[in-house]
């Protein structure tokens, strides 16, 4: 029976208060930050900090909207509640962007006393709090701090006229602090404030806003030496940069523009446009104009925007460049650089106009939030290489991420440190890659165009120089003879013999018996590194192929168990033979499959797939394609394969296995695809004929198509790492994406083409023709 | 052994001739299923997987208990629509020539089956219990904001024939007041019919 009821009240230690409002601000520059946000929040246009060294006491103050004593009590006092937690439009259209009401803790980090000022509309208070008084085991609402009305003003009560920086005091007194603002002064400060820690917080505060907001927003920051100039803080800029990317996110469209200004061409454009292969179209983006490109959320690969609206603008931004690759990609000069992702940070994260710490903090673990590092060690291959993708570097990557309050799925961590992970900030990072390779895309496109360029031009410089040097030893040569004519006539013949007439030089026979030894010895080289490159790929394919049939071998397995279990009990239990024999033939029905799966995965690697020898295409493919067809049968797919009979190929037997593996393999994850609705038929057609100069293979199936990621630039499924298995948005993805990049890199090999061409056209269906030609055959 | 008796205790029913999600879920009415043990990968025959299919059933059948079989390991169905212990290899059912581990693999489900099958009963009687409150409120022509919740309950008891299937217009509430004028008007005119 229920006697006397009562209600308590919930309260906290002051200790743990304050423990747990140092917690959320736990380094200086922190704090600092949190006093610069205050200020920006209550929509002033001046925020002054200024360190007297002679007095170890900090002031700060802004001419803000300042405080009423009803924001004091309710807002102000009371922990954990903001002001800004419902409305957060600032009067002059600011958005305040600090709601978890513990920002005044950075005063605590600050200082042990602290003396406010703060002036509203409805005249000043001064609010004293000793936050030693939060000490012991005293109770939150027992910690009290002082509060008077007064009429002081703001200067007045910093005490401006006794500040020993009076120039930059006489600035400061140009301001507008007449009116509304809050000023602190701060005792008994908890750091050192040397050069070192003005340096960092300098370095800082330039970072906390981006350029553009500097305008309506200055923050003075100085201790009793700063020079004026110093003591006015300038917003980081990039102002040199080699590559500009702008990019917006507006409900399902991704727009991207890529600004090119990293190349010089000296004089030669005409030469390197025509020689170097750039259109009119590329040559005008070499010229400055931006290149524009837009993109649905499903052709980067995302169900839906979850975050809503954003932007933002990054740098490329070389910090060194030697000179063979100044030369050879027309780099621009790029002496004297530093290294501005030190001054300037990473990437950024802004949210309405303010930092989001600590993305893209130089020297924090988040610097590389968008792990570029390890993108770059997964994909290290040089600007110009032909096979392999250039990744950027984290610190050649600058630039500013500007998101809302507005935004949805990007909550601030509670400790302030960044953005709580989530699905929004998954798509945020996803996205902001997705921009970032459409830039590294354009910058290998022109890198390679400038490689191939430089390597053509490399060859002919060295015939040349070749060439000039053996005429010029001609021409010694032949004057030498002419002068030795005359006096040798008058020798005896062995004396004439003993001194020929030819130039001192290596017997030719030796020297081409060296240099054909030499090419053997790299050759041999070479075809080794070759053999156990195509054994990698092999390999690569082998577990593509056994991972794409592992439910089916999986399957076999689990029901030969099935069979030989059934077949133990019928004899055990039941003493049936006949029901046992039955059991065990249907088993071995089932075994008689796997010697299939081992005719497409084992044997693919048998030594002598692994030599090159001239093939009759037909003749080689037999057996492999009749294991395809069992296997597939049983997968419920039809194949219909088609082969001239007289192709002859100059090729390595996995090679021409590893294609058309992988388009199997890929097209049998399409059939396994879940849609709406059923695949009406599994189908492959795969038709290998002759050409002139090699062969073609026309591969469709009758599947569910690229994914829209791919559909508009099906070329992209060549890059190592693009995988479309498992199509459902998310991270999960069990596709290797190798496949592709495999088939591609074997056709280059055959110096063939690919051409994905109807990908683009057709709603369904998956489509490649390839040709291998050139040198191989 | 002890498999080979509990395996007794359960009524294994095919469902097949099936080629949309609806035609399944009208099989399991029609064959009275209690607890269902479905396939992971159905793409190739229907164009959609056993989660997804469980995801369907449960949005009509939210009580029937349903398990998914896979011949792969559990942890490659990634599209988080059944949860990891409703999810069982199919290698369960191999007990390896009566190993005891395996064996007692098998009964631990077959228990499971067994139990998740009588929950299911249990939720059908008490369902069929408050469904029988109702339609005595209903009679009262007191039904008023338990209507949807009666509507609802006919729909499941019927279709897994516990209760008699009715007509449409029968269900709502204004039927009984219709019927009882209509009855009304009949003695009417028979009693003046009867007078003349």
């Amino acid at each position: 029976m229920r006697k006397r009821v009562r209600e308590i009240g919930f309260d906290v230690d002051a200790y743990t208060a304050r423990l747990i409002g140092r917690e959320n601000v736990s380094k200086l520059e922190g704090a600092v930050f949190e006093i610069v946000k205050n200020a920006y929040d209550a929509d002033a246009s001046v925020c002054c900090l200024y360190y007297s060294n002679t007095e170890d006491r900090v002031y700060i103050l802004d001419n803000g909207c300042g405080m009423k004593e009803e924001i004091l009590h309710t807002h102000w006092m009371t922990i954990g509640n903001s002001s800004k937690k419902s409305s957060y439009i600032t009067k002059n259209g600011r958005i305040q962007t600090g709601a978890k009401g513990i920002g005044r803790f950075a005063l605590d980090r600050m200082s042990d006393q602290c003396d406010m000022l703060t002036i509203s509309a409805e005249g000043g208070l001064e609010w004293i709090v000793n936050w030693r008084d939060f000490d012991g085991s005293k109770r939150i609402s027992e910690v009290k701090a002082r509060v008077y009305d007064t009429d002081a003003r703001l200067l007045e009560h910093v005490g401006i006229e006794r500040w020993k920086n009076r120039a930059v005091a006489a600035e400061i007194e140009k301001c507008n602090f007449s009116e509304t603002g809050t000023a602190f002064c701060l005792d008994h400060l908890h750091d050192v404030w040397n050069e070192k820690t003005m340096s960092s917080l300098r370095n800082h505060l330039e970072n906390l806003l981006p350029p553009d907001v500097i305008q309506n927003f200055h923050i003075w920051f100085f201790d009793d030496m700063t020079s004026v100039e110093n003591a006015l803080v300038t917003s980081a800029n990039v102002e040199s940069y080699d590559y500009r990317i702008d990019f917006q996110v507006i409900a399902d469209l991704v727009d991207i523009q890529i600004t090119r200004n990293e190349f010089d061409f000296r004089g030669e454009e005409q030469e390197v446009y025509k020689e170097a292969g750039f259109d009119e179209l590329e040559q005008a983006y070499l010229q400055g104009k931006k290149k524009e490109e837009s993109f649905t959320m499903e052709e980067i690969g995302e169900k839906e925007n979850v975050i809503g609206d954003f932007g933002g603008v990054l740098y490329f931004y070389k910090i060194s460049a030697n000179k063979k690759d100044r030369e050879r990609f027309y780099y621009k000069d790029i002496a004297g650089r530093a290294n501005l992702a030190k001054e300037f940070g990473g990437i950024k994260l802004y949210r309405d106009q303010f930092r989001v710490r600590p993305y893209g903090e130089y020297g924090d673990n988040d610097f590389d939030w968008l792990e570029l590092s390890a993108r770059r060690n997964r994909s290290p291959a040089g600007l110009g290489k032909e096979k392999g993708n250039w990744r950027v570097g984290s610190e050649q990557m600058l630039g500013m991420v500007l998101i809302s309050r507005k935004n949805s799925n990007l909550e601030d961590a509670a400790n302030r440190n960044g953005i709580q992970e989530g699905i929004g900030f998954s798509q945020l990072k996803r996205i902001l890659l997705f921009v970032i390779a459409e830039f590294e895309r354009d910058r290998q496109s022109v890198g390679r165009k400038l490689a191939r360029y430089a390597d053509k031009k490399d060859h002919l410089a060295a015939e040349l120089e070749k060439m000039r040097q053996l005429a010029e030893e001609r021409k010694k040569w032949e004057t030498e003879q002419l002068a030795r004519q005359q006096p040798e006539k008058t020798k005896s013949p062995e004396v004439q013999s003993s001194k020929s007439s030819l130039p001192p030089s290596a017997n030719p026979e030796d020297v081409m018996n060296l240099v054909a030894n030499m090419e053997q010895k790299q050759e041999e080289e070479l075809e080794e590194l070759r053999n156990e490159n195509k054994m990698l790929q092999t390999l690569a394919t082998t577990g593509i192929i056994t991972n794409m049939f592992m439910h089916e071998i999986r399957t076999s397995t689990n029901n030969i168990g099935l069979e030989l279990n059934a077949a133990y009990e019928a004899i055990e239990y039941d003493n049936d033979v006949e029901y046992a024999l039955q059991n065990i033939l249907r088993a071995i029905r089932v075994k008689k499959n796997f010697s299939s799966w081992f005719g497409i995965t084992i044997e693919s690697i048998k030594k002598d797939k692994r030599k090159r020898r001239k093939h009759n295409i037909q003749n080689m493919l037999e057996q492999y394609m009749n294991t395809w067809n069992d296997i597939l049968d049983k997968s419920g797919t039809v194949l219909l394969y088609e082969c001239d009979p007289d192709i002859e190929l100059l090729c390595f037997e996995f090679d021409i296995e590893n294609i058309i593996s992988n388009l199997i393999a890929n097209s049998l994850a399409s059939f396994d695809r879940e849609m709406d609705r059923k695949l009406e038929k599994r189908e492959i057609n795969l038709e290998i004929c002759r050409l002139e100069n090699g062969l073609s293979i026309n591969y469709q199936d009758s599947g569910w198509g690229l994914i829209p990621k791919y559909k508009k630039r099906p070329e992209l499924i060549l890059e190592p790492f693009e995988s479309g298995h498992h199509y459902d948005g998310g991270d999960e993805d069990d596709g290797t994406g190798m496949g592709m990049w495999i088939v591609n890199r074997t056709i280059s090999e055959y110096n063939g083409t690919i051409d994905l061409d109807r990908n683009r056209k057709e709603e369904t269906g998956f489509y490649v023709k390839i040709i291998l030609g050139g040198r191989n055959v | 052994m002890m498999n080979r008796h509990s395996l007794k205790e359960l009524e294994l029913v095919l469902i097949d001739d099936c080629e949309t999600k609806q035609d399944i879920l009208d099989k399991i009415y029609e064959k009275q299923i209690d607890v269902l043990l479905i396939d992971y990968k159905m793409v190739k025959n229907y164009g959609f997987n056993g989660t997804t299919l469980i995801n369907y059933i449960n949005d009509s059948m939210r009580d029937i208990q349903c398990f998914i079989m896979t011949a792969v390991d559990t942890e490659q169905i990634t599209d988080g629509l059944v949860a990891e212990r409703d999810k069982y290899s199919k290698s369960i059912f191999d007990t390896e020539g009566a190993d005891q581990k395996k064996e007692a693999e098998l009964s631990a489900f077959i228990q499971i089956l067994l139990e998740s099958a009588k929950v299911f009963q249990v939720r059908r009687q008490q369902k069929l219990g408050r469904y029988r409150e109702l339609l005595e409120k209903k009679h009262r022509g007191a039904l008023g904001a338990d209507e949807e919740e009666f509507l609802e309950l006919y729909k499941v008891l019927s279709s897994y024939g516990m209760v008699e299937k009715l007509p449409k217009n029968m269900l709502c509430s204004e039927f009984e007041d219709q019927l009882r004028r209509i009855l009304e008007l009949g003695s009417a005119i028979i009693t003046e019919h009867k007078t003349e």
